[in-house]
């Protein structure tokens, strides 16, 4: 057991190991062959029923310069917001949208990539509603259950 | 582009420090607890002797978990409002479970396991699904903490994912090896205290620094939809999620081996109490995700949110103690998984069916390679980030819901059959997971609860037998 425990112990030591190499390397290699590659933003296919989504860009010469734009419409004439990406990630989590069409770019420096098309649409409240009050009724039957059935044993152990 | 924002916390070096630092600590403390350890009783079950105080800890914190401290800030992000407080309606699944270690403790006194009650109680094919529903289960939530771990380091300090995830995997497989539920428990009223400093501290500088005013503005300008309290997929989540916490909780050997472990009079006291300690923090932790578009932070994943938005807010310190609250809530969640699921396969699996006579010695033995292996496969199912937190532990929602209504009736009711349970769980899980692909992740274990539930009631219903609660008193071959 202790030899098995030993092996594993060591086989995830040296992955770490690797890993940490593996990204340094492959940081090198990214900076030598990088050859200004076109700045391009993907987001979710299809309509969003949550109001979330991710938006994701690749082909940035430097991820913490991108900035995530939002248009005012697919003109951009105005950017009603920007959104800067965390640290070195080339992707950002966007969530609380009503109804609507939504247009995002990315941008580095001058450097801009196509527009996406974001479509959310919510679930309709009464489908919402209605599986609220099913969990509520089903919620409210399993208190009164257990309720019921813990009162009713302490009883029994009461009187013997 | 404001640099501190797109930058991280702490530096990587910190992180993984503070990582190694409190790892010895809990692999020491593991280590001299775990000395005391004569036979596998002691191993598993800690004697079946813990305290009061120890017991309300070990239940609030191993309840604090990624759930409470990344998912609950992630659904906020999400759901905003309706996932802040939805989130703490998880705590329902504690004071609910209250009731049921009493009857748990009174039923099974020479009990290891839930996988025990459920074989003795309703026969092979009901265990048989059962299992499969737990080791699914087990699985997603390691799985899930592991991740978290990897995401809580990269979130605060850029560390590589597979590093962080690594290293604390290591360290808490490693001092559940040597302690067992003894070192669990103990560590985990030192990790609860941890927690409760730690997330109260967090909560008072966010609203002294930052305020509640441009929190509120910037929500209803950009993301009015956080702030709804009409917002659809957030009202289906809210009954979804409680069900989902009274599954994980109702089934789970987590929780039954602690029931099992604590002193008979005081398991309904320590539930009870860590479930009340335990609700005000989702909507702690969920709070600061609210901040995070006012202050310019969005993040990769939903998941990072939380510690993004604290590190931010808090500066170096903040970050440090925003770690630590993680790291601790992690590991002590992470090793009593580890001991609670080693247990079952154990009790269950090995020695139930495999060796019915095994030793003390070896099971003590197997139980300890079971923890190795446990580690090993989380491990590598980590190493690809295949979805974000939520949306993988909510896929076991599906499974665990099925269980509630056989797990409260047949604790209770004598008419319940074992196939009639067999069928709620298998059907209850089936239902769930459709409705998880077709619908959402946010329905899942409320269908599942749902479609169990209506099997179990017409199981009871035309049920003509009655079943001996003394078949479940089975006393110890070896």
């Amino acid at each position: 057991m202790a030899k098995a425990g030993l092996w594993i112990v060591l086989l995830m030591f040296s992955t770490i190991l690797i890993s940490q190499i593996g990204l340094v390397d492959m940081k090198a290699f990214a900076t030598e062959s990088s050859s200004e590659p076109e700045l391009t933003l993907s987001g979710p296919s299809g309509t969003i029923s949550e109001g979330y989504f991710r938006l994701q860009f690749t082909g940035a010469d430097r991820t913490r310069d991108v900035v995530i734009e939002q248009g005012g419409d697919d003109s951009f004439e105005t950017i009603r917001a920007e959104f800067s990406p965390m640290g070195d990630f080339d992707q950002i989590a966007l969530s609380g949208f009503p109804d609507g069409t939504f247009y995002f770019r990315a941008r580095e420096g001058d450097n801009f990539s196509e527009t996406v098309t974001v479509t959310v649409q919510h679930y309709p409240l009464w489908q919402a509603l209605g599986l609220f009050a099913a969990g509520a009724i089903l919620f409210f039957l399993l208190a009164w259950t257990l309720i019921r059935a813990h009162r009713n044993r302490n009883k029994e152990a009461s009187h013997g | 582009m404001d640099e501190q924002v797109a930058g991280f916390a702490l530096n990587s070096t910190l992180g993984l420090s503070i990582v190694v630092v409190f790892g010895i600590l809990w692999v020491c403390f593991g280590y001299y607890l775990g000395r005391s350890n004569k036979t596998h009783e002691d191993f598993a079950l800690a004697g079946r002797n813990v305290g009061f105080a120890f017991a309300a800890a070990t239940a609030m914190a191993t309840w604090v978990t990624s759930n409470t401290t990344l998912v609950a800030p992630e659904l906020t992000y999400q759901f905003g409002i309706w996932g802040m407080i939805g989130y703490s309606f998880a705590a329902l699944g504690l004071i609910f479970f209250a009731p049921l270690s009493a009857r748990i403790r009174e039923l099974l006194p020479h009990g290891y396991t839930s996988g025990d009650f459920i074989r003795l109680r309703y026969g092979v094919w009901a265990w048989r699904i059962f299992i499969v529903i737990s080791m699914v289960y087990a699985m997603g939530w390691l799985i899930s903490l592991g991740m978290a771990g990897g995401i809580l380091l990269q979130a605060l300090s850029g560390l590589d994912y597979h590093i962080g995830m690594s290293a604390i995997l290591l360290i808490c497989v490693t001092y559940t090896l040597f302690g067992g539920l003894k070192a669990v428990i103990a560590t985990d009223f030192i990790q609860a205290l941890i927690i409760i400093i730690g997330v109260v501290l967090v909560a008072v500088l966010l609203l002294v620094n930052t305020g509640l005013e441009p929190i509120h503005e910037q929500l209803s300008v950009e993301h009015p939809q956080l702030l709804s309290l009409l917002f659809p997929a957030a009202i289906m989540f809210l009954f979804n999620n409680i069900f989902f916490g009274l599954g994980e909780i109702f089934h789970s050997n987590v929780w039954w081996s602690r029931a099992l472990a604590f002193k008979r009079k005081v398991a309904f006291r320590a539930f009870l109490v860590g479930g009340l300690l335990w609700l005000p923090i989702p909507i702690v932790t969920g709070f600061v995700a609210l901040a995070a578009p006012s202050l310019g932070i969005f993040p990769a994943s939903p998941d990072m949110v939380g510690p993004s938005v604290a590190a931010h807010v808090l500066g170096t310190f903040g970050a440090v103690i925003v770690f630590i609250v993680v790291f601790s809530a992690l590991a002590s969640s992470l090793d009593s998984l580890l001991a609670a699921t080693s247990d079952l396969v154990t009790r269950d699996l090995y020695h139930k069916h495999l060796k019915p006579n095994a030793t003390d010695t070896q099971l003590f033995s197997m139980n300890r390679r079971v923890i190795i292996g446990l580690g090993f496969i989380t491990w590598l199912f980590c190493l690809p980030q295949i979805a974000t937190l939520g949306a993988l532990l909510n896929f076991t929602g599906a499974f665990v819901a099925s269980t509630i209504w056989p797990v409260v009736l047949g604790l209770y009711k004598q008419r319940l059959t074992g196939t009639a349970a067999a069928w709620a769980m298998a059907a209850g899980t089936l239902c769930g997971l459709v409705s998880y692909f077709v619908v959402g992740f946010y329905v899942a274990a409320l269908v599942s609860c749902a479609v169990s539930g209506v099997i179990t009631w017409f199981g009871l219903r035309f049920s003509q037998t009655d079943f001996d609660w003394a078949q479940l008193n089975e006393k110890e071959g070896v």
